[in-house]
C-alpha cells in the first residue's frame, strides 16, 4: 500500500501544472534577480513568488481533492495524507525559494527567513482549501 | 423614432447588460484578485529594475576641424559662472570658459519710443561682442539693438512696471544673426526647428549687451549663465562623464563636444538600457505565466459558463467580449493605474519598461484565454435545433410552473418581440401559442405552438415553429429565427431544471 500511495505521489507531482509553473516562474525571478539594480527587487519578486505560490493553490486544486480521495480509497490515515500534501507544498516553496538561496546566501538573510515564510504560508493555504474544498471528513 | 428601431435598442441594450452581469461574476471570483496582484507586482519590478542612461548623439561632419576640443553646456536656469571652473578643476581639465546668459523673458520688456517687446536679453562676454563688431564696449544701461537706423539712439524701457533708461547702440543684423557660439548653435535662443534648420527668435526683438548689463537690468547680484562653451580643451573627454559630473550640481539639460569631424551630444533625455528591457521581458513572461496558469486552472469553469450561455441564446462572440471585457478591467485597469504610479515615482524610462510588462502580459493572457473558451467549431458547438419541430424531456412535472416559465421566456428573449401569447393549462396538459416578432429584420417572426404533458415522472414539451416573413425569407435566415427561438426555451429550461 505504501508504494501504491507514493507511486500516487509523484504522478500528482509530476502531472501537476504547479511543478512546472513554479520552475519556470523560479528561473525567471532568478534572471530578474541577476539583472536587479535596485534595492527593492528582491522584495518585489518575493511577494511575486507570494502570488505565484497562491496561484499554484488554484492551479492544483482539483489535483489535490482528487489525490485526497484516491488516499482515502486506499485506506491512508489522515497523517499520511497531511504529510504528502506537506511535502508537496514544501517542495513547491523550495523551488520559488531557490532564486534567492542561488543569488547570495549572505545578503539575503531577511528575505530567507521571508522565503520560508511563503514556504509555510504555502503549507497552509493549500491545506486549507484541500480540506474546504473536500467533503471527506477524516 | 419607430417602434421597430426601439425595439432593436432595446434587445440590444439587453444583450450588453447580460455580457456585463456575466463580466461581473467572473470578476468576483477569488482568482482575480491573484490575476490584479500579479500585474501590479510585475509592472512595478519591471519599472524598479530599469537602467537608463542619458541619449547620446554622434553627428558626424568632416568639415570641423578640432584639435584642440570645445565643449558647450546648456543648463535648464541660469547658473553661477563658477560652474566651470568647478567643471576643469573637478576633473583635471584645462580650458578657457565663454559665459553666456541667454534668457527667453515670460514677460517681455517693452521699449517705449520705438514701441518693440523684447522676448530676449542676451548677456555676454567682451571678447563676443568684439565679434559682433561693438568693439567700444557698451556703457551702463546701453544694449546692442539691430532695429534702429541711426548709430545710437535712446529710449525708456518698460522692465517690470518699472521704467529704465537706455541707450541703444546699432549691431549689425547680418552678424548678429548668424554668430554661432558653438557647431551649428546660434547665439540668439532657438524656438523651434524647420527640418534640421534652426528658427530663432526675431531680431526685433533681441537685445544684447554686457554681463554687468543684463544682470543689473534682471535685478541679479551674482553673475549667472545659462550656456558654458569651453574652448582649447586639455584634452579629449567623454561628454558623459560631464554630464555625469555636473547632473549632481547643476540643472545641466545638454553636454556637447566637438572633435575632428564629429560632434558628441548627451542630452538629459533618458533610454532604457537593452539589460533594462531583458528585465521588461523577464517581468512579463512572469507574470504572463502566473496568469495563465490561473486562467488555465479555470477553464473548465469558463467553459461550463460558456455552454450555459449559449444554451441561453447568446451568440459565440459573447463569451469572446466577456473575456477581452474581463482581461481589461482585471489586467489593463490596474496595470494602468500602476503605470501612473510608476511614472510619478520613477520617471518615463521606467515607465517604459513597464508598459512593455503590462501589454505582453495583457495579450499573451487575452490571447490566451479567448482561445480556449472560445468554441472549437461553431457548428458543432452552437445549439441549432435540425428541424422545426423538437420534443424536449424534462423532470419537472408541475405542469403550470413548466408552462409559465415556459412563457416568461417566450417574452423576455430578447431577439423577438412577443407580439402575441396565449395559453391554457388544463390537469395535465398545457398549451401555448405565440407570435413572435425578430428584432434584426422587419416583418418576419416566428409563430410558435407548444404542448407540455406530464406522464408519471416525466413532463413532454413539444414544440412546433413556423417562421413567417412579410418578404420572401432565406434559409439561412429562417434556420436562425427558428433557433433562436427554440434554443432559448430548450436551453431556458434545461438550465431551469439544473438549478431548481
Amino acid at each position: 500500500m505504501g508504494s501504491n500511495i507514493l507511486m500516487i505521489f509523484v504522478k500528482v507531482v509530476t502531472r501537476g501544472s504547479g511543478l512546472k509553473v513554479s520552475a519556470i516562474v523560479s528561473i525567471n525571478l532568478l534572471v530578474i534577480l541577476l539583472f536587479r539594480n535596485n534595492a527593492l527587487t528582491p522584495y518585489l519578486t518575493m511577494l511575486l513568488s507570494m502570488v505565484a505560490s497562491a496561484a499554484i493553490i488554484i492551479i492544483d486544486f482539483r489535483l489535490h481533492s482528487l489525490l485526497l480521495y484516491v488516499l482515502h480509497v486506499y485506506g491512508s490515515r489522515p497523517n499520511t495524507v497531511r504529510i504528502l500534501i506537506s511535502l508537496y507544498s514544501l517542495l513547491i516553496a523550495s523551488i520559488l525559494s531557490l532564486p534567492y538561496l542561488a543569488i547570495d546566501l549572505m545578503s539575503f538573510s531577511s528575505a530567507l527567513t521571508s522565503t520560508f515564510l511563503i514556504a509555510l504560508s504555502t503549507l497552509s493555504l493549500i491545506y486549507k482549501n484541500v480540506r474546504g474544498g473536500t467533503s471527506i471528513t477524516f | 423614432m419607430t417602434r421597430e428601431y426601439k425595439t432593436v435598442i432595446k434587445a440590444r441594450l439587453a444583450r450588453l447588460v447580460s455580457i456585463y452581469k456575466l463580466s461581473l461574476l467572473i470578476l468576483r471570483k477569488p482568482f482575480t484578485y491573484l490575476v490584479i496582484l500579479a500585474t501590479i507586482l510585475s509592472v512595478i519590478a519591471s519599472g524598479l529594475n530599469t537602467k537608463y542612461e542619458n541619449n547620446l548623439v554622434v553627428v558626424r561632419d568632416p568639415t570641423i576641424t578640432g584639435d584642440p576640443h570645445t565643449m558647450l553646456i546648456r543648463f535648464s536656469e541660469p547658473v553661477s559662472v563658477e560652474a566651470c571652473s568647478t567643471l576643469l578643476s573637478g576633473l583635471s581639465l584645462g580650458g578657457h570658459c565663454t559665459y553666456y546668459y541667454r534668457v527667453i523673458l515670460d514677460h517681455p520688456y517693452q521699449l517705449v519710443k520705438s514701441r518693440k517687446l523684447i522676448y530676449v536679453v542676451l548677456g555676454v562676454e567682451e571678447e563676443v561682442l568684439k565679434g559682433l563688431g561693438l568693439e567700444d564696449g557698451l556703457s551702463e544701461f546701453s544694449f546692442g539693438y539691430s532695429e534702429i537706423s541711426g548709430e545710437s539712439a535712446t529710449d525708456s524701457m518698460l522692465v517690470n512696471s518699472k521704467t529704465v533708461k537706455v541707450t541703444l547702440i546699432h549691431v549689425n543684423s547680418s552678424l548678429l544673426a548668424n554668430y554661432l557660439i558653438f557647431y551649428k548653435t546660434p547665439i540668439i535662443p532657438v524656438q523651434g526647428y524647420v527640418g534640421t534648420e534652426p528658427v530663432t527668435v526675431p531680431l526685433q526683438h533681441v537685445l544684447i549687451s554686457t554681463y554687468d548689463n543684463v544682470m543689473r537690468l534682471a535685478n541679479i547680484s551674482e553673475p549667472l549663465a545659462t550656456d558654458i562653451v569651453v574652448t582649447n580643451l586639455s584634452g579629449f573627454i567623454e561628454p558623459v562623464k560631464v554630464f555625469g559630473f555636473l547632473e549632481e550640481r547643476y540643472p545641466v539639460t545638454e553636454v556637447a563636444v566637438t572633435g575632428n569631424g564629429y560632434v558628441i551630444y548627451v542630452s538629459e533625455v533618458r533610454i532604457p538600457t537593452p539589460d533594462s528591457l531583458i528585465s521588461a521581458v523577464l517581468s512579463s513572461i512572469t507574470a504572463s505565466i502566473i496568469i495563465i496558469s490561473i486562467f488555465s486552472s479555470t477553464t473548465p469553469y469558463l467553459k461550463e459558463l460558456r455552454n450555459k450561455i449559449f444554451l441561453m441564446g447568446f451568440q459565440p462572440w459573447a463569451m469572446t467580449i466577456v473575456m477581452v471585457g474581463y482581461t481589461l478591467t482585471s489586467i489593463m485597469f490596474p496595470g494602468l493605474i500602476t503605470l501612473t504610479y510608476v511614472f510619478i515615482s520613477m520617471g518615463g524610462a521606467s515607465t517604459l519598461n513597464s508598459l512593455v510588462t503590462l501589454t505582453t502580459s495583457w495579450l499573451t493572457s487575452t490571447i490566451y484565454i479567448v482561445l480556449r473558451t472560445k468554441p472549437e467549431k461553431l457548428v458543432t458547438e452552437a445549439y441549432m435545433p435540425p428541424t422545426f419541430r423538437y420534443v424536449l424531456i424534462s423532470s419537472v412535472t408541475d405542469v403550470r410552473r413548466l408552462t409559465e416559465f415556459i412563457v416568461k421566456l417566450i417574452k423576455t428573449n430578447e431577439f423577438f418581440m412577443s407580439e402575441e401569447v396565449e395559453w391554457r393549462v388544463e390537469d395535465n396538459e398545457a398549451f401555448i401559442h405565440a407570435k413572435m416578432d425578430y428584432v434584426d429584420s422587419w416583418g418576419s417572426g416566428v409563430d410558435l405552438t407548444i404542448f407540455v404533458s406530464v406522464n408519471g415522472e416525466k413532463s413532454y414539451v413539444n414544440i412546433s415553429s413556423a417562421v413567417f416573413g412579410v418578404e420572401e425569407v432565406s434559409e439561412s435566415m429562417s434556420r436562425s429565427i427558428n433557433a433562436l427561438a427554440i434554443s432559448k426555451i430548450v436551453g431556458g429550461v434545461t438550465a431551469w431544471e439544473a438549478t431548481s
